[in-house]
């Protein structure tokens, strides 16, 4: 069926397009891009607005015990028994910050963890976005499954806009993974009443920690 | 959903009637497009990136056929599978198809107007699968058996006790089913939640729709607030996308300007909560493999392309056209019988379900543009309004009454002479009859004017019979 | 009054009243004619007219549209400038060429007529450049500004009325319904009456809600639409074309507002 449906569609279309000679009626620098910002600084005090205008929360961290502090603090105001953190890695490094005795448990979200902390590949200024994906010991829907995501950036993988992620992505030469997550906000509704509501079906709160100094976990960013 | 667009005048009669509507559609008036217009203050860039959308799809529009075999070589390369429907039934067949193929009993979906044009749910219901919508608003109507009001909001014609009632029949196990008479969003937000969990968890086949289709890397992207559609997508071990042809771009950076005149157009916002990008395949550190499966639907639009009609494939679905609409804001979605509704809808549905169940929703227009002025991709609605109307005319299908009407008045219209005798007489007659309160009340013709407004009386003495002797009349 | 000579002498302007105003409102002609000659020009009204053609073209009767606009288009072209009092009709004689798609020969001329069709207000306030500012107006008063919707979206029309009617002192007070289509649409208010009807009410509220007691817009079907609707709520509100404002008036001649009887204001 679809063999002869795909040859009709395309006979049809042929018909009526263009024929295809490298598509030189699209100029490929024409795009109108987001906004640019000037320094780091800039970008970065760009990214925490937009960061709070999605309605997100944003600590900042230069050093282990800001980062223990942003940490356990998020994880007592959500009420957060446990802290969640799929990765490895990502648990390696936060054991080095908040010390032993701590709340952290390395192994994979259930659907109704509280709070789960995973690292966030880039983020985009233009709008506050947290980009992460689809991996072997962060599966997608560790973003998607608690009621709080704690979302950890290095201020170096900062964007400025949309077309800049993509131009960078580009740059590494990597294939896609099988999903890639632009994330701005907790998750929201306004379906009922058009009232808006947090926590539709993904995190009712979506916490940033912006590593802001020398720390990072380089075996990610490889 | 059956079309229902011939019933127009009935079911927009009962929308005027229907009080929890009205008060639903009170919210709307205003609403969105107040929430639109302070996000464009925020984005100076906008009549530019508008332009460089309408280049990007009609660019895309005119080479069609060589972006889809693009996209369909970049999916097989990943391993994924690529179906073509010509139609709704060709369509729905297919994913019934695949959801037996893969022995599925649960079906979780997330919202696609394209599944609802191609009846999706009833086809996989009547074929045993047990089907669960997972946006808000879609999994309201779904319970209530009612079709969409909105394409972005399509429960957006309920009121908060509606939802709240519907609830309290359907989730009878849950703890809430005592609650107090009047519940709280948050409260119902939180139940419809705590419902829905369950469902994704179980599913063996998750579908969502797609905002754009990436031509060379085989990319899905799906823009939601909810994460709904990220839950159909990654939950399930079968992912199944069922998407327009008309969605797909050459790559991912040009989905960009789109992405920002989408999500500002449809909610005001910036950006959306979660904009996923979905390809089968996977790079080293993805989890394995899970089926992908894409159903390209063509459904009338192929016909579209090089027609006159063609600009209404630049459609990116925001919703703009019919937040600001002034017919949809006095009768919500429900009423237009189609899937599609609003002005958007109006030239859609004749293409889908066939100008002769349709003609009347490109006649209910004013023509007074607002449409156009807030489309982000520059479609002439109006135009394409006009177009189907020309084509009704053609064909036949206006109104009797019409025909005979616009016969006369071409008839004297070409006749200066004749024209000048009629209007004359009309002139006199309707001034000597409301000559005692300068307005008329009834008259043989024109109930439909006249059941709302009076008719206010001519001044007696036409234009022309004034100037007569006038040197200035050549 | 202004009788100075146009900057490009022997400027010769056609008139196209409208249908509406030619059977409803003869006054709007004769204030149209006034305020072009007082801006300098040799207005002409040619006989031949009768309709633009909307009707037509928006029941989708191209074949119907096609012959009106031949026949204006050949009584019209002579002219250096088409001027109409309505911003709906001028967009008519806009479309005029996307009807002889298959015709180059009246697609040309249809296009030439159509880049010297001005609606009044724009004529006045872009191509003669205020050169007749009007002296005083007859009406006493705020007033409230209808923007019809052809006018205000297909050809800009939207400050030129506004300022016109300033120069002739009249204060107009801004409501809330700019964007809200009053409902008429032409056979659209017939059809599809109570949501016309719906449409309509939103609109006169706001009109209302400013409290001026005229109502001023440059299309006279919505102004009969409008009018039709305030006489039926039994509120005293009076409408008018713009053009009725700006010309000199001294009480005496001046007709009645849109559905109201002579004696009333």
């Amino acid at each position: 069926m679809s063999e002869n449906n795909r040859t009709q569609i395309l006979t049809r279309l042929r018909a009526q397009c263009t024929p295809w000679t490298d598509a030189q009626d699209l100029d490929p620098d024409g795009a109108v891009l987001g906004p640019a910002f000037a320094n780091h600084a800039a970008r970065l005090e760009a990214f925490a607005a937009a960061v709070a205008q999605s309605g997100a929360q944003l600590d900042r961290a230069a050093t282990a015990a800001e980062v223990r502090d942003a940490l356990l603090g998020t994880a007592a105001a959500s009420g957060a028994a446990e802290v969640v953190v799929p990765e490895p890695q990502v648990a390696a490094f936060l054991n080095t910050c908040v010390g032993p005795g701590a709340v952290l448990a390395q192994r994979a979200v259930r659907p109704d963890d509280t709070l789960a902390v995973v690292w966030a590949e880039a983020g985009i200024a233009e709008t506050g976005t947290l980009v992460v994906s689809d991996r072997i010991e962060c599966p997608a829907q560790s973003n998607f499954l608690p009621a709080h995501w704690v979302v950890i950036l290095h201020a170096l993988d900062l964007v400025d806009h949309f077309e800049a992620y993509w131009d960078s992505r580009a740059r590494t030469g990597q294939t896609g993974p099988r999903s890639l997550h632009w994330i701005t906000g907790p998750s929201r509704t306004a379906d009922i009443g058009m009232q808006m509501q947090v926590g539709a079906h993904g995190p009712i709160g979506v916490h940033v920690l912006l590593l802001t100094g020398e720390l990072g976990i380089h075996d990610l960013e490889a | 959903m059956e079309n229902q667009s011939h019933r127009f005048d009935i079911l927009s009669a009962e929308a005027l009637r229907n009080h929890h509507l009205n008060s639903s559609l009170e919210r709307l008036r205003g609403g969105l497009s107040w929430t639109r217009a302070a996000a464009l203050e925020q984005f100076p860039q906008f009549d530019q990136a508008k332009v460089r959308a309408v280049e990007v799809k009609d660019h895309c529009l005119r080479h069609l056929d060589h972006y889809l075999e693009q996209l369909e070589s970049a999916v097989t390369a990943q391993g994924g599978q690529v179906h073509w429907a010509i139609d709704a039934a060709a369509a729905s067949q297919t994913v019934v198809d695949l959801c037996r193929k893969h022995s599925a009993h649960k079906v979780i979906k997330s919202k696609s107007m394209v599944t609802e044009e191609i009846a999706l749910n009833r086809h996989l219901e009547d074929a045993g699968f047990e089907v669960t919508e997972t946006d808000l608003g879609e999994y309201i109507i779904q319970l209530r058996q009612e079709p969409p009001s909105h394409i972005v909001g399509p429960a957006i014609h309920l009121t908060v006790d509606q939802v709240a009632q519907t609830f309290a029949e359907h989730h009878t196990d849950h703890p809430s089913a005592r609650r107090p008479e009047r519940a709280a969003v948050s409260d119902l937000v939180t139940e419809a939640r705590e419902v829905l969990r369950s469902r994704f968890l179980e599913a063996d086949v998750g579908i969502t729709g797609a905002n754009f289709l990436v031509a060379d890397s085989g990319t899905a992207v799906v823009v939601t607030n909810e994460g709904n559609a990220d839950l159909c997508a990654v939950l399930p071990r079968v992912q199944i996308v069922v998407a327009g042809i008309d969605k797909v771009v050459p790559n991912a950076r040009e989905t960009a300007n789109l992405l920002r005149l989408l999500t500002r157009s449809a909610t005001g916002q910036p950006c959306a909560t979660y904009t996923s990008f979905f390809s089968p395949g996977g790079h080293a550190q993805s989890p394995p493999d899970r089926p992908f499966h894409l159903v390209l639907v063509d459904n009338g639009r192929s016909r579209l392309v090089g027609s006159e009609q063609q600009d209404i494939l630049r459609c990116i679905r925001c919703g703009a056209c019919m937040n600001h609409c002034p017919v949809y804001a006095e009768i919500g979605g429900q009423a237009y019988g189609s899937v599609y509704p609003g002005p958007m809808g109006a030239v859609w549905t004749p293409a889908l379900v066939g100008l002769e169940r349709s003609a009347v929703l490109p006649a209910a227009s004013t023509f007074c543009g607002r449409c156009e002025s807030v489309c982000p991709v520059a479609i002439p609605l109006p135009r394409l309004m006009r177009n189907w109307r020309a084509e009704a005319h053609e064909r036949g299908l206006d109104p009797p009454a019409t025909r005979l009407g616009l016969r006369l008045w071409r008839w004297f219209a070409e006749r200066p002479g004749a024209y000048r005798g009629v209007t004359r007489a009309a002139a006199r007659g309707l001034a000597w009859l409301g000559r005692r309160h300068g307005y008329l009340r009834s008259l043989p013709i024109g109930r439909g004017w006249l059941a709302w407004r009076d008719l206010p009386s001519p001044e007696g003495q036409t234009f022309m019979d004034l100037m007569r002797g006038d040197e200035r009349l050549q | 009054m202004n009788t100075e000579a146009p900057a490009q002498p022997g400027t010769r302007v056609g008139l196209f009243v409208t249908c509406l105003v030619d059977l409803f409102r003869p006054s709007v002609g004769f204030a149209s004619l006034k305020l072009l000659e007082a801006a300098g020009y040799q207005v002409v009204v040619p006989a031949a007219q009768t309709c633009c053609g909307q009707p037509a073209f928006n029941a989708g009767d191209r074949t119907g549209a096609r012959a009106i606009a031949r026949q204006l288009i050949a009584s019209f072209e002579g002219y250096d400038s088409i001027v109409l009092p309505s911003g709906s009709c001028a967009s008519m004689w806009k479309q005029f060429p996307d009807l002889f798609s298959q015709d180059p020969d009246w697609r040309r001329r249809a296009g030439e007529c159509a880049a010297k069709t001005h609606e009044l207000s724009q004529f006045l306030h872009e191509v003669a450049g205020h050169r007749a500012a009007p002296t005083r107006s007859c009406v006493e008063g705020p007033v409230t500004y209808h923007d019809g919707c052809a006018g205000y979206r297909e050809l800009g029309i939207d400050v030129q009325p506004r300022e016109l009617l300033a120069a002739a002192g009249v204060e107009v007070l801004e409501n809330t319904a700019k964007e809200q289509c009053c409902g008429f649409g032409g056979t659209f208010c017939n059809r599809f009456d109570q949501i016309s009807n719906r449409m309509l009410v939103r609109k006169v509220d706001a009109l209302r809600q400013t409290g001026a007691s005229v109502v001023v817009a440059g299309e006279m079907g919505c102004l009969l639409h409008m009018a039709g609707k305030f006489s039926r709520m039994g509120v005293e509100v009076a409408c008018r074309h713009y053009a009725e404002l700006l010309v000199e008036g001294d009480g005496a001649h001046r007709a009645p507002a849109v559905g109201h009887a002579k004696g009333q204001t």
